[in-house]
Parts: structure tokens; sequence; C-alpha cells
């Protein structure tokens, strides 16, 4: 195992459809106030509801994201954090969901604190988000 | 002669004969555990089931179908839970303080598997005499049969005893399409 198998991982951290999600730190390119043309939001690309509160007063980051094809933006939920992970709180999909899982972004879970105060961030692979729909 | 004590020697010299007349029959047994979904019962090997835990926080995955719960964190550990009676056609009760996960692993095409496992209720661990299991009905539901090992009765009730190696397998391979 490498030493950096075993020393962890940057990530950035942020929410999404009242779930918490983590990217790559070194896929992320800037984060920005939300401007003109809007990106796909991330929650809208996952199909997961909105709740109340998101509609009611959404606080929403710009995160652009290099891509071999250019840079790319996503609309995500506040609060968007950097952070440094251990690679003992990663870890890889359970079998039986990576068998049955329909989206190829979803690549590794993440764990920070213990039960019942645990959350569990979704890391995602933004390179592989579904595509906007045409509309 | 104290008459007490005489009574008390024929006692317990009754209770020496009657175990000694006990005969113990080595039939094979095997360890169960029996669980509701519903008013249904059903029943995992022991062996397969390596912890009852009681329901705790599922965590939601996007992408999932909706008999995939989510996950559980097991003392570290990160573990799909899987809505059994969907896998059934059995609907689940309405959640409550004797809902459990059955934290099942079993070998499926040369992969360990494990995952928790939702059930509405545990009922019972208990070894059965294999001889009491009878093969299952053709009277059983398509997805049920494919999945039964058995039937066996137990307090009056009937108990359908499950493979979950080939659940889990089925389930992977989307053999049968689960919801």
């Amino acid at each position: 195992m490498t030493a950096a198998a075993t020393a962890g991982i940057d990530l950035v951290r942020f929410c999404a459809g009242g779930l918490t999600f983590a990217v790559e730190a070194n896929k992320v390119s800037a984060m920005r106030a939300p401007q003109e043309p809007l990106p796909p939001r991330l929650s809208a690309l996952l199909q997961l509801p909105r709740s109340a509160a998101e509609e009611a007063a959404p606080r929403e980051r710009l995160l652009d994201f290099t891509h071999p094809e250019g840079t790319r933006g996503l609309l995500v939920d506040e609060p968007v954090i950097q952070c440094h992970l251990p690679a003992s709180t990663l870890h890889p999909l359970p079998p039986l969901m990576a068998a049955r899982l329909n989206l190829r972004c979803v690549r590794a879970l993440a764990c920070f604190d213990s039960p019942p105060n645990d959350t569990l961030a979704i890391v995602i692979d933004a390179w592989h988000l579904p595509r906007p729909e045409l509309r | 002669m104290n008459t007490e004590n005489d009574q008390l020697a024929e006692i317990l010299q009754h209770r020496r004969t009657a175990e000694a007349g006990i005969v113990e029959v080595d039939a094979p047994t095997v360890k169960l555990v029996i669980f509701a979904i519903g008013d249904a019962l059903f029943a995992f090997p022991g062996q397969n089931i390596a912890e009852i835990l009681p329901l705790t926080t599922i965590h939601f995955v996007p992408g999932c179908p909706p008999s995939l719960e989510g996950v559980i964190n097991v003392r570290g550990d990160i573990t799909s839970v899987i809505r059994l009676g969907d896998l059934l056609d059995r609907s689940h009760e309405p959640s409550s303080r004797r809902a459990a996960i059955l934290l099942g692993q079993a070998r499926a095409q040369d992969n360990a598997m494990r995952s928790g496992l939702r059930v509405d209720r545990v009922e019972d661990v208990l070894d059965i005499v294999e001889e009491s299991m009878r093969p299952p009905t053709d009277t059983l539901p398509e997805r049920l049969r494919a999945v039964a090992t058995g039937i066996f009765q137990h307090r009056d009730e009937t108990v359908i005893a499950l493979d979950l190696e080939r659940l889990f397998q089925d389930y992977a391979s989307t053999l049968h399409e689960h919801p």
C-alpha cells in the first residue's frame, strides 16, 4: 500500500437535496457565487427532492470542476467545506449496492463522527455525473 | 423415620428414574433465526446471520432501487440495508421498536456478500431438528419458491426457511426484477 493510500485524501464537502456529498478537492478549481447562466443543480441531476428549507432560502454555491473537456459548473448547497479525510473513514460501496446502483458518479462513502451523530457523505466523481436533461 | 424425608427421598428417586429414562436422540439439528415480515414468519440459517441489530439511522444513497434503503454504520463498517419484504413480495409493518436489521452474510458468486436485512421483528433463535423441515410447497408464490429451502411449524405457525445466498445472488444479478 502506498503512503498516499494510507494518508487519506482532501475532499470538498457540500450538500444537495438534504444529503451530504463530497468530491476530490483536486478536481475543484473554484467556488463562486451563482451567476447566470446557471449551471445544473446537483440535486436535479441526481433527481433528489428539494427540501422545504432549501425551497424557502436556498443558499447555493457554484463549484467549477476541472474536466478533460473543459471547466464544468455545478450548483450545490452550503455549507461548502474543504476537509482532509483519513483513509480509514472512506469506504467502498457495499457489494450489493455497487451491483444495483444506477448512478456511475457514486464512488464511495465517507463517515464523519460516530453513531448516532454520524454524518454520511456520498463521495461522487464529478466527471461522471448524469447529463442534464435537455428541455 | 421422618415422613417428610421419606417423601423427599421418594420424589428424588422418581426424578432420578425419570432423568435416566430420557433417551438422547442424536438427530441433526439446524440453528435458525426466525423473524416476521407483516404477519408471515420466515427463517434464515443462523450461520448466515452475524448479528441482530436494532433499527438505527439508515442513510439514503441516491441511485439505489427502492428495495435498497441505504446504508448503516456498524461500528465503523458501512453496510447496505435491504427491505427484505420487497424481495419477498410482502408488505412491511410501519416501523416500530420491534423492527430489526439482520446482518446477513453469505458467499454469492465467489464473493463474500454482507448486507443488513430489514425485518419487522425477530421471533426466536432456535435449533430445530432437520427432519421436521418439509420441502417448500408448489403453492408458494413464485418469488418465495425461488429462495425457500423448507417449511416447518413453530408455535403452531408456519415458517418458511430461506436461502440467503440465493437471495443475495439473485439480488446482485437482478435475476428477478426486484423493485
